[in-house]
């Protein structure tokens, strides 16, 4: 009965009552009170079946659990970013922000972005401190919150799972600050605590010891499976193969302060927040600048597309697509896999 | 009789009352006398009356300000005004902000007054860094830019995400700004209701209430009006003016803020029972000093005892989602520690927190006034303060200085812990012919069974010379786990002074992480044990003179290879004991069996 649910109207769902009912009740529940207050307010995932997309980083293979994580903890009313770190696009082409201040995650639906997953507004409880989000081999979103240590998975019916700690045991995973998933589905993720890059397996479980890496900001995979690594280290772009060998792809310290690296074919592409750029990075070159200046202000987080970039910018707090050719637009707009915005050039 | 606690809010000084001082006479403001500033250089010349060095000595610290491109230097429109407000000066904080192993640095920086003629191109200043060991000002990249009349800065992780804060005390608004982790910062002053609106000297981030969130104990010093300041006439002073002690001023109240746990602080100073009267202060730090499990606060006041605040159980019948509000006794006069062996209350400053005595049990070391000496508490097993400054050798050489920053720390790595002191006059009464404005640092090695040497003359250029200090952080900037200072003065650059002291032994640095104890672990001891003489480190609230040193635990293992045994106790009351620790850098997890091997960053 949805006047048993214990939500009330808007879209948080407080850790306190996620501990007290669990996940799964305040799914259902949540449900139910949405179809019976507004139809209108349920929100949609773009109705597209298409191949993925050039890019990203995982397929989805899920769509109905999507779908019921969605229905559970959206909120019909749009949003403004608040502190957004990361994104991530799923194969549908529906945009997930990672927001540290939210704090949670924002959705992009039609009628533009609005909370997806919000965490306990109380330090140190479960998403308060969101920094990175990825999808995982079944496309399920994995979530790095260093207020628990932890990375914690929406599952398939809304619940959501912690993959590394133990009650009895504090995650080893401090600051997961970004999160890369191979072919095998293992679950790579950055620790800035620790300067550490952790594997995790697919269904969780206790974290490996993969490589030590000073300061590792961010992680992709390309199509080789090896690991790309930026970081605050001596060397700034780090490639590792999947036994764990490393070589040196942009040596020095040409980044001012890098955020994240997406793999695109041979390239990769780096955000330098205060450089206020975007770069290209090819092995053995110098990294070449694709956008620098306005409107970015302190690019951070970002993903690719078949079509170019999607970044985020935590300063500007806004989404901007960064074509491969270096024009740029806003990306706020719904966006799907065969979107066909164009691009604007500054 | 009991005297009325003080609104800490900022007063016009409207009421002239009678000076302390004979030959002081309070008069209105008039203009301000910058004719009679002296330059740097004139100041030095004056004040190069030094010591020839000494040959050999235990440490050596290189100056390596501009090596290491630290381009610092506090701006301060009303030097040489003679107004109380120019006393206080500066300090240093020591984080990690960009989390690449790599400490960097925030300097507090003044602004033209009264405040409501800042113009907005003097800011804080963050310092971050690089992998050559080059700084670089960042600040604005950071979004840290803003104007305040700064003094003191509290480090620590306040909302537990790993990165740590930043707590600007100034005259008028606190600030209070949350790191984001990618480069930026917020300022959320408001938000949290922190701001306070008194002239606010230090503060010490710690978890008063033991809920695992670091709370906040601001010291507010006295009630001073930016507009209409209070001076002093004199006739001998070649302006006419000096400078009012601050007797003439009343006092302002400190303020504590608990977190409750979501970005806002509750202000519980009265149900706290920080109740202390006529508190004038300049430093703080926070320790469980008796061992109760419950942090103290201790504070350095100016002139007027020193309060010690013994923490007890929390009130355990708070209503939820309301922060625990801790109790607190003011029991300096029944436990020692307000005033000297002779009943005296010292002008105190600067603060240091340390067992220097290696008996187990952190003691205090208090600076103070020109032609006083500075004041040793030894702590007597968490049952008092004993005065045993005299017996310690570092009475007379404080008396010909004016003490601000200070820490204990072990230099060359002999399990001892060594002294330093950063000195300098608050009031520029050279005219005088004994008061000197600019004085030597001073830096005091152990020599074990609890007594010091100056050795200040033998450790480097820097000491040699005569500076403004205030205030006097500590941190291994360069990786060597050798502890390196950074200091902060009035009219000249900050400097980075690098410790290259050949070294008796090596070296465990490690770093805390709390789970269930706050993240900073501020409040953490560790109990080194094995070998013949077992001491403790403690990772302190506050401490120093306005400024915050590099968190992490340093242990110098003299002629040892392997530290036998560290017993750390968490706040939270969990024990973690570490057997046979090899020399090297750590990362030591709350509810985690074995640390972890940090590989400490190239420098050169």
């Amino acid at each position: 009965m949805a006047a048993d649910c214990p939500l009330t109207s808007g879209h948080c769902v407080p850790i306190s009552l996620l501990r007290e009912y669990g996940a799964e009740y305040l799914v259902s529940c949540r449900r139910r009170r949405a179809e019976r207050e507004s139809t209108d307010s349920a929100v949609r995932v773009p109705e597209k079946d298409v191949s993925r997309p050039r890019g990203l980083r995982q397929p989805v293979a899920n769509r109905a659990a999507l779908l019921l994580a969605v229905t559970a903890w959206a909120s019909s009313s749009a949003g403004e970013f608040v502190h957004p770190l990361d994104v991530v696009v799923d194969a549908e082409g529906t945009v997930y922000v990672a927001d540290r201040r939210l704090p949670g995650v924002w959705r992009s639906t039609k009628t533009g972005f609005e909370p997806f997953v919000v965490g306990a507004k109380r330090f140190r409880e479960p998403l308060n401190a969101v920094r990175c989000i990825a999808l995982d081999g079944d496309g399920r979103l994995l979530v790095g919150d260093s207020a628990t240590r932890e990375v914690y998975r929406i599952g398939s019916k809304g619940h959501v799972v912690g993959l590394t700690s133990k009650p009895s045991e504090p995650g080893a995973i401090g600051i997961p600050n970004d999160i890369a998933v191979d072919s095998n589905g293992v679950i790579h993720v950055a620790d800035l605590e620790s300067h550490r890059i952790w594997r995790v397996p697919a269904r969780g479980g206790k974290p490996e010891e993969f490589a030590s890496v000073r300061g590792p900001r961010g992680l992709d995979f390309d199509e080789d499976g090896r690991l790309w690594v930026v970081c605050h280290g001596e060397d700034q772009v780090l490639r590792f193969t999947p036994d764990g060998r490393s070589e040196v792809v942009v040596a020095g310290r040409p980044f001012r302060f890098p955020n994240d690296i997406v793999v695109v074919g041979e390239t990769a592409y780096v955000t330098d927040g205060y450089a206020k750029s975007v770069l290209a990075v090819r092995t053995g070159e110098r990294p070449n600048v694709l956008r620098k200046g306005g409107p970015l202000s302190n690019p951070v987080g970002l993903t690719a597309r078949k079509d170019g970039l999607i970044v985020v910018d935590s300063r500007a707090r806004r989404l901007f697509r960064v074509g491969f050719d270096g024009t740029i637009g806003d990306a706020e707009e719904p966006v799907g896999p065969d979107d066909a915005t164009e691009h604007t050039t500054e | 009789m009991i005297a009325a606690r003080v609104p800490s809010t900022l007063l016009l000084a409207g009421l002239l009352v009678g000076c302390g001082s004979a030959s002081d006479t309070e008069q209105p403001p008039t203009v301000t006398p910058t004719d009679n500033v002296k330059t740097t250089a004139e100041n030095r010349d004056a004040d190069s009356n030094v010591p020839e060095a000494q040959p050999d000595g235990p440490f050596r610290f290189d100056d390596v300000t501009s090596a290491w491109n630290v381009e610092f230097e506090r701006m301060d429109d009303i030097a040489g005004s003679h107004r109380l407000l120019e006393a206080n000066g500066g300090g240093v904080g020591v984080l990690d902000y960009d989390r690449d192993g790599r400490p960097d640095l925030f300097f507090t920086n003044g602004c033209r007054l009264p405040l409501r003629e800042r113009t907005g191109e003097y800011t804080h200043q963050l310092h971050r860094q690089s992998s050559d060991g080059q700084f670089e000002d960042v600040t604005d990249e950071t979004g840290l830019r803003d104007e305040t009349y700064g003094h003191g800065v509290a480090v620590g992780d306040v909302d537990g995400d790993g990165f740590d804060d930043l707590y600007v005390c100034a005259y008028g608004r606190n600030e209070l700004w949350l790191n984001n982790g990618d480069g930026t910062f917020v300022q959320t002053t408001d938000e949290a209701g922190v701001a306070g609106n008194s002239w606010s000297s230090s503060a010490a981030l710690a978890d008063l209430n033991r809920d695992g969130l670091l709370d906040l104990y601001v010291v507010n010093y006295v009630l001073e009006n930016d507009e209409t300041p209070r001076l002093c006439q004199n006739a001998e002073s070649p302006d006419g003016f000096v400078q009012c002690p601050p007797t003439l001023f009343d006092a302002s109240d400190d303020v504590l803020y608990l977190s409750e746990g979501t970005g806002r602080f509750v202000d519980a100073t009265d149900d706290a029972g920080i109740d202390g009267v006529d508190g004038k202060g300049l430093g703080v730090a926070v320790l469980d000093f008796d061992r109760n499990g419950w942090p103290d606060v201790y504070v350095a006041n100016d002139g007027t005892p020193n309060f010690l605040y013994l923490g007890e159980p929390a009130d355990a019948g708070h209503a939820p989602g309301r922060p625990a509000v801790p109790r607190f006794r003011e029991s300096s006069t029944q436990v020692g520690g307000s005033v000297d062996r002779d009943g005296r209350p010292g002008a105190s400053m600067g603060v240091a927190v340390g067992d220097f005595d290696q008996d187990g049990w952190s003691d205090l070391f208090l600076t103070h006034f020109h032609l006083s000496t500075n004041t040793l508490y030894r702590n007597l097993e968490g049952s008092g303060f004993e005065d045993v400054t005299r017996t310690t050798g570092l009475g007379p050489p404080s008396r010909a200085v004016l003490g601000f920053g200070t820490e204990f720390a072990d230099f060359d790595n002999d399990r001892r812990l060594d002294l330093v002191v950063t000195n300098g006059h608050v009031d520029d009464r050279r005219w005088t012919g004994r008061e000197p404005y600019q004085m030597r640092p001073q830096v005091f090695a152990s020599l074990g069974g609890g007594r010091f040497e100056d050795v200040s003359l033998a450790s480097g250029s820097y000491f040699e010379k005569a500076w403004v200090g205030r205030g006097l952080a500590l941190a291994d900037l360069d990786g060597d786990r050798r502890v390196d200072l950074v200091v902060s003065h009035q009219r000249t650059p900050s400097v980075a002074l690098r410790n290259v002291s050949e070294t008796t032994g090596p070296a465990v640095l490690l770093e805390l992480v709390g789970t269930r104890s706050n993240r900073s672990a501020i409040g953490a001891r560790v109990h080194v044990e094995g070998w013949d003489e077992e001491f403790t480190r403690e990772v302190p609230g506050g401490a120093s003179f306005q400024s915050s040193s590099d968190r992490r635990v340093h242990v110098g293992m003299g002629d040892a290879h392997v530290v036998p045994r560290l017993r750390v106790v968490w706040p939270s009351g969990r024990t973690t004991t570490l057997d046979e620790v090899l020399p090297g850098t750590y990362l030591l997890v709350e509810g985690h069996r074995f640390p972890m091997p940090l590989e400490p960053p190239s420098h050169d």
